[in-house]
């Protein structure tokens, strides 16, 4: 088993040797006029454009953890704390909102917001004679804002598992002391929810530093850079030679900070799970009466669910049928056609279709095994080893997915091509899309494989059963659920992947989203959006079986 | 002069929905708690006691019934009058304990006092706390972070807390339950000379039989949601009004036999005069029932005359007692003996049975 858990470790820490070098390199790469220096650290930070990248990033990190949690944590509060119903339709569609990738939503809203096509600026331009409307999401607020409304559905999961595992004991033992509930609010759950909220808080953050769709799909047009387009941009630049050396190094630094927010996150998690006590008995938490509160708290809920999904996709799938982008209305209906479809390039998309089924076959299966492989060493073996799969377990998280793409795009073409041409072919990306979320993997069969517990693997050891034996008849079984949810959630993520899908794309590789994306950024966006009306058909049964799994096994 | 009533609970009830239907946990219960008593619920899992305890804390509202404490109306279901937990004069002990992690020793006794509905003055804070931990034999610790103490301690936090207030009455969630045997049975009488030198009404909810006869002024059997039984322990023991009561405190032996005449019944033991509570109608089915110590086993003399004839199945060793298992013709009996007896397994035995100590169940 060990080589199985060690290697997507191994690959990953060769991936960031290799970036880490080529920060150091100034020059071609590749040619004999590559050389070590130190320039690249010295023009990043002396370099004025570069601070205004990482001001825009920092600012667009911070939106878009505030506004996720603005949304996300009272939502987690109102499903797990007051009487509201029915609690599964707010499940259902913060559900959605976790799967829908946001891509989608950000070409939605460009259609609605952007400075000179969005068609609120369009409908205050032609009502007031302006020359640009007074909306504009083109800078790093307004994406963060979008950021977080797509971030949201995750600041959920993570706040109702805070109030979940939070012992419903130690807030009646405030009442019975005497305690009014706002006392208790103040004095003892928000306390105790202190740590699990600011680790939730910290893991978004380090999110939003990193993340590339929004920023791209939004930014990128107007010249507006956050880290991961600013190194898109350097390193994919429409004409001249890519220059990897600084994007290295500010990937580098990014690396840098990520550890050590991760390390600032772990340790609030330990002290999180310092507080949940397990009851005895298991009672439920007393539910608070929503009564008059209800209709506001759906229409927050709905709102949310408007502004931050249904409204952008409306407008996609309405853009979809359109032969150029022009503001809803009645008058835009009768250019309705399918134009966009029947021109779209067939063989190019169907090769896009082909890889995407491709990768969702075959990355999901990998994950398990390698993070089993993971998990049962980690959790079942008492070797001092197992610490350092803990930490490589955990070290795709501190890697921004940028950096991991672009340092497998390096390591593949100018390291190892001589003996493993993977440069450009889907092997390459199976490989990296593995090593992203593995983590995610280990996280659920942990926690599973912890709650099995070990007497029941040793009964059959003590009844003649050899340990793959007792895997197969004892453990697998036992672990089926989690391993069927990890697999349909793995390959929703899979079909949403943009970014390591563009970072490494190339003709034969291309999948569905990366077509978007070179369909958006090449100044088709009406094709764009046609190819996200499909994906979204296609995409549908599958999120309604990745949402009855996430409902059995909520992790 | 008429006791005062601390608890006065009237006909209530609790109902829960679950998937297989509707749940009665609590039918239609009177109990009254009398001012200084230490009442305790004994019952097994499900039947009501918890349920009812809480009611009484407020943390759970009945479908019916009212609850009054010292005197006023907290709980009415048909008033719909309810005074929440917190501005009830009480102290709780949970089950887990339920001490507040990121609070020290010393902070967890005095929120009550600083933060809760009967709070006081700043200066008289630290004066009461210590009063509490020092009944509860913590004062050296009450700097220290509850997670860092044992089971055994944090509990006692949970009582000191639960006392500082000095609270009308103390409901006590099984606070045993999660200690180890012999912690457990000092607690038991360290628990009970807490509450009696506090001078606090207390309601007391456990499956333990032994414990309830320990601790308990007052018994109060439940099962599946109503009162059995409510007496003092020697009563609740020696006079159990039912089977469901006589098996579930102590041990018991039962005999089926049938009425034969008019203070006789016939059984696998033979047909002997016994003192009927009540008249039965002959041939009636009855249920004889008699505790292992009121019977005694003696080597198989010559003349064993009516005493039935058995042999030893198995013997248990206590220490201080033997339990034997006796297998007489038809049937088998549990006998306790003294522990130094000389009789063994597989040894042929006369039993003795006794004229009193027996109950009869139809």
């Amino acid at each position: 088993m060990w080589p199985v858990a060690l290697l997507p470790m191994v690959i990953l820490i060769a991936i960031v040797v290799v970036f880490v070098y080529i920060s150091f390199q100034t020059g071609v790469i590749g040619t004999d006029d590559a050389e070590f220096s130190y320039d690249n650290y010295k023009d990043l930070f002396g370099d004025e454009f570069v601070l205004e990248v990482l001001e825009n990033t920092l600012i667009f990190a911070i939106v878009t953890t505030i506004v996720s949690l603005f949304v996300g944590l009272p939502i987690a509060w109102i499903t797990e704390r007051t009487t509201i119903r029915p609690k599964a339709l707010i499940y259902a569609m913060m559900t959605i909102g976790l799967l829908v990738p946001p891509v989608f939503v950000g070409m939605g809203w460009t259609f609605i917001a952007h400075e000179r096509i969005g068609f609120i600026n369009k409908m205050f331009m032609a009502a007031f004679g302006l020359n640009s409307g007074p909306i504009n999401i083109e800078n790093p607020a307004g994406m963060g804002l979008i950021e977080g409304l797509t971030l949201a559905p995750l600041a959920f999961v993570l706040s109702v598992q805070v109030f979940r595992t939070m012992n419903p004991a130690l807030e009646e033992a405030a009442q019975t002391s005497g305690l009014t509930f706002k006392r208790t609010l103040r004095r003892i759950t928000l306390p105790l929810a202190r740590p699990a909220i600011l680790a939730a808080l910290i893991y978004i953050f380090v999110i939003g530093l990193a993340t590339f769709d929004i920023p791209a799909v939004i930014g990128l047009s107007s010249n507006i850079y956050v880290f991961s387009t600013y190194v898109y941009s350097e390193a994919f630049p429409p004409d001249g030679l890519p220059e990897y050396g600084i994007p290295a190094a500010l990937g580098t630094a990014m690396i840098l900070v990520a550890l050590l927010l991760t390390v600032w996150y772990v340790q609030m998690l330990r002290t999180s799970e310092k507080y949940q006590v397990v009851t005895g008995k298991g009672y439920k938490a007393t539910q608070i009466n929503i009564g008059k509160w209800a209709p506001a708290c759906w229409s927050f809920i709905c709102i949310y669910f408007f502004i931050g999904l249904l409204l952008p996709i409306l407008l996609v799938c309405f853009m979809a049928f359109l032969p150029y982008i022009t503001p809803p209305s009645l008058e835009a209906l009768k250019l309705f056609s399918l134009v966009n479809f029947e021109q779209m390039n067939w063989e190019y998309v169907g090769r896009g279709i082909r890889n995407t089924a491709l990768l969702m076959l075959i990355v999901p299966p990998v994950i398990l095994l390698a993070a089993f492989c993971v998990s049962w060493l980690v959790v079942r073996t008492k070797t001092k080893a197992r610490y350092v799969l803990e930490f490589g377990a955990f070290l795709p998280h501190t890697v921004p997915k940028v950096v991991m793409s672009l340092g497998a795009l390096l390591l593949s073409l100018y390291i190892v091509n001589d003996y493993l041409p993977i440069y450009g072919t889907i092997t390459l990306l199976i490989v990296v899309y593995v090593i992203c979320w593995i983590p995610f993997g280990t996280r659920a069969l942990n926690s599973s494989m912890i709650q099995i517990h070990k007497e029941l693997e040793e009964a059959a050891y003590t009844s003649g059963l050899t340990m793959v034996r007792a895997i197969r008849k004892i453990m697998l079984p036992l672990l089926r659920p989690t391993m069927l949810s990890v697999w349909i959630w793995t390959g929703l993520l899979v079909y949403r992947e943009m970014t390591i899908a563009v970072f490494l794309i190339s003709q034969d590789n291309v999948t569905l989203p990366a077509i978007v994306w070179g369909r958006w950024t090449m100044g088709s966006p009406n094709v764009a959006a046609a190819i996200t009306v499909l994906m979204m058909l296609t995409l549908l049964p599958l999120m309604v079986l990745g949402w009855r799994f996430a409902r059995k096994s909520r992790f | 002069m008429t006791d005062n009533i601390i608890v006065s609970i009237k006909g209530l009830e609790k109902f829960f929905n679950s998937d297989r239907g509707v749940v009665r946990a609590v039918q239609k219960i009177d109990l009254d708690v009398v001012e200084n008593d230490f009442v305790v619920l004994l019952g097994p899992s499900g039947c009501g006691k918890t349920t009812t305890l809480r009611c009484v804390a407020g943390l759970e509202r009945p479908n019916g019934g009212s609850v009054e404490i010292a005197g006023a109306m907290v709980d009415s279901a048909d008033s719909g009058q309810f005074i929440p937990p917190e501005k009830r004069d009480i102290g709780m002990v949970f089950q887990s304990y339920a001490v507040w992690p990121h609070l020290n020793v010393y902070e967890n006794v005095a929120l009550p006092l600083t933060d809760g509905s009967r709070r006081v003055p700043k200066d008289q804070v630290s004066d009461r706390v210590m009063e509490s931990l020092r009944l509860v034999q913590l004062e050296g610790l009450d700097s220290r972070p509850v997670t860092d103490l044992s089971g055994g301690q944090q509990q006692r936090v949970a009582l000191a807390r639960a006392i500082v207030t000095k609270p009308q009455v103390l409901l006590m969630d099984e606070p045993l339950s999660n200690l180890d045997a012999r912690l457990r049975e000092e607690m038991r009488i360290e628990l009970k000379k807490i509450a009696t030198t506090a001078g606090v009404t207390t309601l007391y909810v456990t499956h333990d039989q032994g414990e309830a006869l320990s601790l308990g002024d007052q018994i109060c059997v439940m099962n599946e949601g109503k009162i059995l039984q409510m007496g003092p322990p020697e009563k609740v023991y020696s006079n159990p009004p039912n089977l469901f009561v006589a098996q579930f405190v102590g041990e018991m032996n039962f005999i089926k036999g049938a009425v034969s005449g008019v203070d006789t019944v016939k059984s696998p033991i033979g047909e002997r005069r016994y003192e009927f509570d009540k008249p039965y109608s002959v041939g009636e089915n009855v249920t004889l029932a008699i505790r292992p110590q009121h019977i005694e086993v003696k080597s198989l003399s010559d003349n064993p005359g009516e005493n039935p004839k058995g042999v030893i199945l198995t013997k248990t060793y206590l220490g201080d007692s033997v339990l034997f298992e006796v297998q007489l013709s038809e049937i088998t009996i549990v006998v306790k003996a003294s522990g130094d007896t000389l009789i063994a397994e597989g040894q042929d035995v006369e039993i003795i049975l006794p004229n009193q100590n027996w109950h009869i169940f139809n």
